[in-house]
């Protein structure tokens, strides 16, 4: 087992790096997990483990 | 910083070894400790800092298996809970020559607290589905971005599970054949069906004394 410590900002930076292979801010990735619109899987998967606030699952009319 | 349950990190070591059990491979899981929790997930990625899928196997075309999870102490301090979770099979990729990312076939998220809380995205194009949203209007969605609910919050498919359906429907056979895997997994999925059956009874004691009076067991309530 690799251990290993992360502090909020180290996880940030990741997640802007991630974001930004898909052409994407951190602040639009976060949007996009608010409102039910985040649907590239790797970053779906990544904010479900990382992100810092829930992903919104929208009932579509 | 959150040191994290101490059983949230036995978690990850009985994980760990259910894992080399099944699989063909050494594996090595890796434990991120947060200031909101445990991650436990697959490979460790140090230039990236995020988790890499398993490789099921050696070779070079092998399928990976994703499996990651968010855990937390539950509000009681007493246990932890799994706050999120992913798992699922991807392929390898390659274009020109080169690896590319690899796509996924299926994932197994599970998100607590939202609706539904499991469910599965299933990666594939098909026609029938574009003819019902046809039918229904509004726009075309892909079949992956759907969320099939696949059960509740407390009972839903596991890492177990998984492997066991991979071996059933044959999408991979490679296993280990020096181990018993597969009993393991019965006896896990077993062992987290009980847990899970316990932390119900906080829920709905009520229910569950009822339903204890009739199977003939003597219950009393601590306001009698």
């Amino acid at each position: 087992m690799v251990n290993i410590t992360a502090t909020r900002n180290e996880i940030q930076d990741m997640l802007t790096a991630q974001a930004k292979r898909y052409g994407y801010s951190l602040d639009e990735v976060r949007a996009m997990a608010r409102s039910g619109t985040l649907t590239e899987p790797e970053l779906r998967d990544l904010w479900l483990i990382w992100g810092d606030v829930p992903l919104a699952y929208v009932q579509r009319s | 910083m959150n040191t994290g349950h101490p059983l949230s990190r036995t978690f990850a070591a009985e994980l760990e070894a259910f894992l080399a059990a099944a699989l063909p491979r050494p594996l090595e899981l890796a434990v991120v400790e947060g200031d909101d929790g445990i991650r436990v997930g697959g490979a460790w990625d140090a230039g990236a800092r995020k988790f890499l899928p398993l490789p099921l196997d050696e070779t070079a075309t092998s399928l990976l298996l994703r499996v990651e999870f968010k855990l937390a102490d539950d509000p009681s301090g007493d246990f932890f809970r799994v706050l999120n979770s992913t798992f699922g099979l991807l392929i390898p990729v390659e274009k020109g020559g080169k690896a590319k990312d690899p796509v996924p076939l299926v994932r197994v998220e599970f998100e607590r607290g939202q609706v539904p809380p499991a469910h599965i995205h299933f990666h594939t194009s098909s026609q029938t589905l574009g003819w019902v949203y046809g039918r229904a209007g509004g726009a075309y969605r892909r079949a992956e971005d759907l969320h099939f609910p696949i059960g509740s919050q407390r009972f839903r498919p596991t890492i177990e599970e998984f492997l066991l359906f991979l071996d059933q429907e044959r999408l991979f056979r490679g296993w280990c054949t020096d181990t018993d895997w597969r009993a393991q997994a019965r006896r896990r999925m077993a062992q987290y069906e009980r847990r899970q059956a316990i932390a119900m009874v906080a829920h709905y004691p009520d229910d569950i004394a009822g339903e204890l009076r009739r199977l003939g067991w003597t219950v009393a309530s601590p306001s009698d």
